[in-house]
């Protein structure tokens, strides 16, 4: 994957004497950030805490990055970034505040991350989503829509379906894969 | 990603994603995402699914390109109803309110006479008689105009000020009508 997938280091390994530089990171950044704050996203459910865990990755991989061996870029960045979500989690979860230097941070740079969240749905995706969703069979359009859009929990929706809860399971699982393998396909393409 | 394998791990992120894993379930995904990137890849795969699934919903100017602000672009989808609206109102009260204008039409059509009339008060003496001629023979004026100006007019004689009898005659003539 590393290999041909724009990766400046190519090798796919960070081996450097030295810190990378500026530049190096930030066209791994460029590779690489979109998909690691919507990873993070998916991991912390919040965007702002995402894109501040972001932030955080690409600084370590600045500071200790040329230190790594044997991993790949996109590998270590997604270990670093789940590392610092977890820590980010658990400090919020013992209902620390974060630090004066990092809030600091994220307000001189609260354009930037409006600006890299919404590039993260673009669209070209979003009207070829909506294309592929009319697809799917009612029954399954209708589960992803109230379990995604409306927020509904599978249980309510299948009580409101009055149908077991399994059977919700299964249209949102089968609906996923439809979805992910059309999308990916065509994303690929 | 298509065998069962790849499809079980996509279905976990997605539940994971979606916070539906239970408490032992999720401390055990996790555990797996730690070193596991293929995981995390399921994980972000997922992740974009809902986020563009979400957006589907949203009103387009929710959905936008990179660098635009949603809260700025309804303040610019407002900006042009609100310049629209302006500009109506603007092209309606031109013909109105330029006194050229409304000399040059008052001289011509007996019902822009009669707003003028109506918005200034007065008319010129030569045009007097034109008015009361032309308003005979086929002018079209609409209900309310013929109120507006008759009380304008009723209103200016009660109160023993008003620009002169030719309103009246006007007014009185228009009544007759």
């Amino acid at each position: 994957m590393e290999s041909d997938d724009g990766d400046p280091t190519n090798s796919g390994k960070l081996v450097s004497p030295e810190r990378l530089s500026a530049e190096a990171v930030r066209a791994l950044y460029e590779v690489h950030g979109r998909d690691l704050l919507t990873f993070l996203i998916g991991v912390l459910r919040d965007p702002e805490s995402a894109w501040d865990v972001s932030q955080i990755t690409f600084q370590r991989l600045l500071e200790v990055g040329h230190l790594a061996r044997n991993e790949t870029v996109r590998g270590w960045l997604f270990k670093v970034a789940f590392h610092e979500a977890m820590a980010f989690r658990r400090k919020h979860s013992r209902g620390e505040r974060l630090q004066r230097a990092v809030m600091d941070r994220l307000e001189e740079e609260q354009g930037e991350f409006e600006t890299a969240v919404q590039s993260l749905v673009r669209k070209e995706e979003v009207a070829r989503l909506r294309d592929l969703m009319q697809q799917l069979p009612a029954e399954q359009q209708f589960v992803v829509r109230q379990r995604i859009q409306e927020e509904k929990t599978f249980a309510v929706i299948a009580d409101e379906l009055q149908v077991p809860l399994g059977t919700v399971l299964t249209r949102m699982r089968l609906a996923i894969q439809k979805l992910q393998k059309w999308f990916g396909r065509e994303d690929a393409g | 990603m298509s065998s069962k394998v790849d499809e079980d791990l996509n279905w976990l992120a997605t539940q994971y994603v979606l916070g539906e894993l239970s408490g032992a379930d999720r401390e055990s995904f996790e555990t797996r995402l730690a070193d596991d990137l293929a995981a995390c890849e399921a994980v972000m795969s997922a992740s974009r699914l809902m986020l563009t699934v979400q957006a589907v919903s949203a009103p387009d100017p929710a959905v936008s390109t990179p660098a635009t602000n949603p809260r700025r672009s309804a303040r610019g989808a407002w900006a042009a109803v609100a310049a629209v609206c302006m500009a109506v109102v603007a092209l309606c009260l031109i013909p109105f309110s330029t006194p050229d204008t409304v000399e040059s039409v008052a001289s011509n059509d007996p019902a822009a006479q009669l707003v003028s009339l109506w918005r200034t008060g007065e008319v010129p003496d030569e045009d007097l008689e034109d008015v009361d001629d032309s308003v005979d023979d086929d002018v079209a004026v609409p209900g309310w105009m013929i109120a507006a100006v008759s009380l304008e007019a009723q209103a200016k004689e009660l109160g023993g000020r008003g620009p002169g009898d030719g309103i009246d005659g006007a007014s009185g003539k228009v009544q007759e009508n």
